[in-house]
């Protein structure tokens, strides 16, 4: 006993540095896990605050290119507008107010912290617990997809990126609805890679890459990108196809946080499946 | 002794929001990212006690990692950092060993030292970094890249703010 105090003692730099160390990768290990909610990071107070601060000030740098990206929006919400359609056979279908209920709620909000150099990168929204924001729901810049939600504070939320190599989304092919998986390789911030799709499905360059809205995270046919390569593996089944994304995230400001009203009643009937007989 | 405490809070305070606020917004690709951040540990005294400098070191990276929502993973290179620090500074001492007066910067060091010393330990903190990052060996070149071009990268920003932070006839 004695001499392993002195032997400690003796060697007490080295094991001061293994104590640590052990703290600081169990910390990671156990926040990478990500459903865990973490407490230290940027959505909390003062320092929340100071990227809050942060925005407004890159707010001012980035006015041009968010002036082009609401004035295209409002374009296309204005094609939306029942006004702005043409009925083609008047008196024959009937659109009355019970025929449909809003299944997606859309929330304003602003981006005031952006990663992009890490391999898992992180958003920061200034929308919290306070306007109802909950965890997974989906974000999207009204014309293409962010990120889902990961951790909500009273005033802010952090979002998982689509450049995060912990972030998968089910899409499909827009023209002959081909579904497969995309994910971040880590490399470029403006390309990802689209998986599962297979060999026979007519796959071209420029193809539409659009969201399944199987994860109760995203409407149907939100857009995702462009398809800039294909490649077949040998003795592969699957297309190795490189996607590049619509969502230009070095310079993201405005965004929406998608509510879907139907999630818990998706998600009930889905455990079902999961559940022993 | 106070004035000299007193500069390396302000040296932590600063570097910290620099780090946090101006250098993460710095977007040059994933190969190059630069953590002048860690100019802090380097630029400890000589005198800095063993038992100190790892929970400082420690609470240094935390507080980074608040900004980048990475819980654990500063802290971790920083303290490997800390660290192999001493030894590092045994390694490159000179012959008649560390005088008082001497702070480990370009100034009293001259720049082979600190290149050395500041090339090595940013070395080790960046693979740390990055490979911690990744977590797993299946890119180890790929990492191993990004790591040589952002310590590159870290250390010319280093250079930079010793250069700036001095001025020339102060020696």
């Amino acid at each position: 006993m004695k001499n392993l105090r002195i032997f400690i003692l003796k060697n007490y730099f080295f094991f001061l540095f293994l104590v640590f160390e052990l703290v600081s990768v169990s910390l990671l290990v156990s926040t990478n896990n990500f459903h865990n909610s973490t407490f230290i990071n940027s959505s909390s107070g003062i320092i929340g605050s100071l990227m809050d601060k942060k925005a407004q000030l890159m707010e001012y740098l980035h006015l041009d290119e968010i002036n082009d990206e609401l004035l295209q929006e409002n374009a296309n919400l204005k094609m939306l507008l029942k006004d702005s359609k043409y009925v083609i056979k008047k008196g024959k279908i009937v659109f009355t107010d019970s025929n449909s209920v809003v299944q997606y709620i859309y929330l304003p909000a602003h981006v005031i912290n952006n990663t992009l150099s890490q391999q898992n990168n992180f958003l920061t929204l200034n929308r919290g617990s306070l306007d109802g924001v909950k965890k997974d729901w989906g974000v999207t810049t009204g014309n293409s997809i962010v990120g889902f939600v990961k951790d909500v504070s009273p005033h802010y939320c952090t979002v998982v990126s689509v450049l995060n190599r912990n972030f998968v989304l089910s899409v499909k092919l827009k023209k002959t609805n081909d579904h497969g998986l995309i994910r971040w390789d880590g490399e470029a911030i403006s390309e990802v890679v689209l998986t599962g799709i297979t060999v026979d499905a007519p796959v071209e360059e420029g193809d539409t890459i659009v969201t399944r809205g199987s994860s109760a995270r995203f409407p149907e046919n939100i857009l995702v990108g462009l398809v800039t390569k294909v490649e077949q593996k040998p003795g592969s089944m699957h297309h190795h196809i490189t996607v590049e994304l619509a969502t230009k995230f070095n310079s993201l400001y405005n965004v929406y946080i998608i509510n879907n009203t139907f999630r818990e009643e998706q998600k009930a009937l889905e455990a079902k499946l999961e559940e022993p007989k | 002794m106070i004035a000299l405490v007193a500069k390396n809070i302000l040296r932590f305070v600063f570097l910290i929001l620099f780090q946090g606020l101006i250098l993460n917004e710095l977007n040059l690709g994933t190969w190059f990212v630069p953590y002048l951040y860690l100019l802090f540990i380097l630029s400890l005294p000589f005198e800095t006690p063993n038992w100190l400098i790892i929970p400082l070191s420690f609470g240094y990276g935390v507080c980074m990692d608040a900004f980048s929502n990475t819980l654990g993973l500063h802290a971790a290179a920083c303290v490997l950092t800390a660290y192999t620090r001493p030894r590092i500074l045994r390694l490159l001492a000179p012959r008649e060993g560390y005088e008082f007066t001497m702070q480990p910067d370009i100034q009293s060091m001259g720049f082979t030292w600190f290149l050395y010393y500041a090339g090595i330990l940013t070395l080790i903190h960046h693979a740390c970094f990055f490979y911690l990052e990744v977590f797993h060996l299946s890119e180890f070149f790929n990492t191993l890249m990004r790591v040589i071009c952002s310590s590159a990268l870290t250390v010319l920003f280093m250079i930079i703010a010793q250069f700036v932070a001095y001025r020339p006839g102060q020696r």
